[in-house]
């Protein structure tokens, strides 16, 4: 399902006017690519760990069945509920389920991309239960009603005049256009929630295998705030987040937190391993864990498996010149940037979003930063060739493609069209380009000028070179 | 559907992805080598003063004390700065040796202890009727919600990123160290380790055994809470606390 109505296009051009939205995403980039350089000083060879990471990730995926089957095991040896979800709506209706079997009212949520894929938090306001993002950013833009333009940063979109007034109208009190204090005022709000939730439901980063464990990471505390103090903890977690060991998880955390917020290591980083055990004195009484599939197996199945070691960073949009000008609106769904430009259409359908692969020039940079190595580039390759094979592409572009198919099939051919293409463009070079040729290319120069067709062919002057040339072999 | 049912569905799609879909690069097959934990070779000294340069790094307090009277005397110039009123703290051997508890009540302060048997009112065999377990459960909650301050120890303490680690238990809450604005945490240097890699089989017990048992809750702090999601502007002190001070216990 792709979100509203209006076309990729749309949402892109109208990014492209905000000037805000150009200034926060050119600060945003920045800073997160400033930090993650800066963050891998102290890290030998940064290289062989993201081959390390590519690595864990690989196997892990290669033995899926038995570490899923092993997670589930040591969670519920520990006291813990493991929900096996085949679909979003599968995980919607269980937890909504659960949540009127408890007589749940509020819910705290922790940030989680997962719940926003499979919009968890409709299907609970449909049964009665305020369900309250903590994670500031996604505070801040559930209060708006919209969605997060940064994987990280999800309210980098909007400015402290516009926090400020959105917190005065919601929370009812006057705030100053004062970052310290709108901060304070979400942290007042957001405690009484955490008080008073019946359920806590986070995600995951990770899910270990062999000891049980998710494991979250948050600066703010709210992942630790939503599984300290609620009676029930749901976590809902892609099945491809498990990972086989203890150890992998180091080289993991290592990976996954530089390449996202520039740090070592996060404020908090919790992992859960079960309910609370004897006389604990808080933590959760039930402990459910929800994994999600989703089509996660169908992508295992794919060309496109490698699209399932991603780790959430963000590091592609940071470097991507596409995401740096359009921001994660303009996408669609809950996943910005070369990951979601890739995923979007394996989750939701190429022919819905068959634009997304096409915005990418394929410059590269994602795969540099990836911490895991994915080939960002020869996955939306693939998705571009799949969509021909589909012939969702327009129907000009697939006879401009059988023409050039043609002409270019023979040298004869070759040559021929090519002479006769340069007495054909002569009406339309000025300048020394074609800025206006004419329809069907009109549309592709719309944007872009053409450079014109040589006077002579290469290979023509090569042949006069040739002859050109005094012969030196003669001389021995 | 039962939970079998559903698990061995998702399990048979996995099963076959893996079977039919593209074969694993070669590598994929294998269990990458991931550097085994080492013990630590550094002494406790540098150890210390690697840790100490970290935490104060991301805006840690640290107090060095050499013995308990030197940690009584940094707990209570914490406790006079915050102005605090009430504390909840830890039920923890540690914290009850340094005799914290005495400088507290001499400051006036109201002094919760973590112990749920006691707060229950528990009998000697260990029973108490669950609603005054409840009670007793509602009862900390609430005073945690008003604390000025919590303590707690910490299992370890990792030098490579002045982190803190907790394990939550019997006598050892989780949100002592996350509601109240002030978190205090006493840690031994002699629970120092290098580096995550170091810990983990530590905290899950698994050197020497086959399987790892973590405890209900492991969690890692380094440093007070921060966000920077208004205008990407760092503000320390959003849902954790706003000051984090390190009572770091060894020789000097």
């Amino acid at each position: 399902m792709s979100r509203g109505q209006d076309s990729f296009k749309q949402r892109y051009s109208r990014a492209l006017d905000e000037e805000f939205l150009q200034e926060a995403l050119e600060r945003a980039t920045t800073r997160f690519r400033l930090g993650r350089s800066m963050s891998l000083g102290d890290i030998e060879d940064f290289d062989a760990l993201r081959q390390q990471g590519k690595e864990i990730k690989e196997y892990a995926l290669s033995q899926l069945d038995v570490n899923l089957g092993a997670l589930a095991d040591r969670v519920e040896e520990a006291g813990g509920k493991v929900f096996w979800a085949q679909t979003g709506e599968e995980a919607r209706q269980y937890i909504a389920d659960l949540a009127g079997a408890r007589g749940v009212k509020l819910a705290v949520k922790s940030k989680s991309m997962t719940t926003e894929e499979i919009d968890l938090n409709d299907s609970l306001a449909e049964v009665g239960v305020e369900a309250v993002e903590t994670d500031l950013g996604e505070y801040i833009i559930q209060l708006a009603g919209e969605r997060p333009s940064h994987l990280l940063a999800p309210a980098i979109h909007k400015t402290k005049e516009q926090v400020a007034e959105l917190f005065s109208e919601k929370l009812g009190e006057d705030l100053p256009n004062d970052i310290g204090a709108l901060t304070l005022a979400a942290r007042r709000a957001l405690r009484q929630k955490f008080l008073n939730a019946d359920m806590g439901i986070t995600g995951a980063n990770f899910a270990v295998a062999e000891s049980g464990t998710i494991v979250l990471i948050t600066n703010e505390g709210n992942g630790r705030l939503a599984t300290s103090l609620p009676p029930v903890h749901v976590a809902v977690v892609g099945i491809e987040k498990v990972i086989p060991t203890l150890s992998d998880l180091s080289v993991l955390l290592k990976l996954l937190i530089r390449s996202a917020a520039g740090q070592k290591i996060s404020s908090y980083v919790t992992m859960v391993s079960g309910p609370r055990r004897g006389w604990e004195i808080d933590g959760p009484r039930e402990f459910h864990l929800v994994l999600l599939d989703n089509g996660r197996s169908r992508i295992l199945n794919s060309e496109y498996r490698q699209s399932l070691h991603c780790l959430r960073c963000g590091a592609c949009l940071n470097v991507c010149p596409v995401y740096g000008k359009i921001g994660g609106h303009a996408y669609g769904w809950v996943y910005p940037g070369p990951i979601g430009a890739v995923i979007t259409p394996l989750y939701n359908g190429l022919k819905e979003n068959r634009d997304l692969p096409h915005a990418s020039t394929l410059c590269g940079a994602c795969m540099d930063v990836c911490p895991v190595m994915i080939d960002l580039p020869e996955m939306l390759l693939k998705l571009r060739r799949d969509e021909a094979e589909q012939k969702f592409g327009g129907l000009w572009e697939r006879l401009a493609f059988k023409f050039w198919n043609y002409g270019v099939g023979s040298e004869g051919k070759y040559n021929f069209f090519s002479r006769l293409g340069r007495k054909m463009q002569s009406p339309f070079v000025r300048n020394g380009k074609i800025a206006k040729p004419p329809f069907p290319l009109s549309r592709w120069a719309k944007e872009r000028d053409f450079p014109p067709l040589a006077e002579n062919s290469f290979r023509e002057r090569w042949a006069d070179m040739e002859n050109d040339r005094p012969s030196e072999e003669a001389d021995g | 559907m039962t939970d079998s049912e559903n698990r061995e569905k998702i399990l048979e799609e996995v099963r076959k992805a893996l079977l039919t879909g593209e074969i694993a690069p070669i590598g994929g097959r294998q269990k990458p080598e991931t550097s085994e934990s080492l013990p630590s070779t550094e002494n406790i000294e540098v150890l210390t003063g690697k840790f100490i340069e970290e935490a104060v790094l991301v805006g840690g307090l640290v107090h060095r004390a050499a013995d308990a009277e030197e940690a009584r005397n940094h707990l209570k110039g914490i406790i006079g700065k915050c102005e605090a009123k009430l504390v909840v703290r830890w039920d923890d051997p540690l914290l009850a040796e340094l005799g914290l508890d005495d400088v507290m009540k001499k400051a006036g302060v109201e002094v919760i202890t973590e112990n749920l048997r006691i707060l229950a009112d528990a009998e000697e065999g260990g029973y108490a009727p669950p609603e005054k377990i409840e009670e007793a459960r509602a009862f900390v909650k609430q005073k945690l919600a008003q604390a000025d301050l919590g303590i707690t120890g910490a299992q370890y303490a990792i030098a490579e990123t002045g982190t803190l680690v907790l394990s939550a238990g019997e006598g050892r809450g989780r949100a002592v160290s996350a509601l109240p604005p002030v978190h205090v945490a006493v840690v031994k240097t002699e629970n120092l380790v290098s580096s995550m890699e170091e810990l983990l089989p530590l905290a899950s017990g698994s050197q020497g055994r086959d399987i790892p048992t973590m405890e209900s809750c492991l969690y890692f702090i380094t440093g007070p809470s921060r966000t920077g999601d208004i205008e990407l502007a760092l503000t320390i002190g959003v849902h954790g606390p706003k000051e984090l001070h390190i009572i770091l216990l060894g020789a000097e």
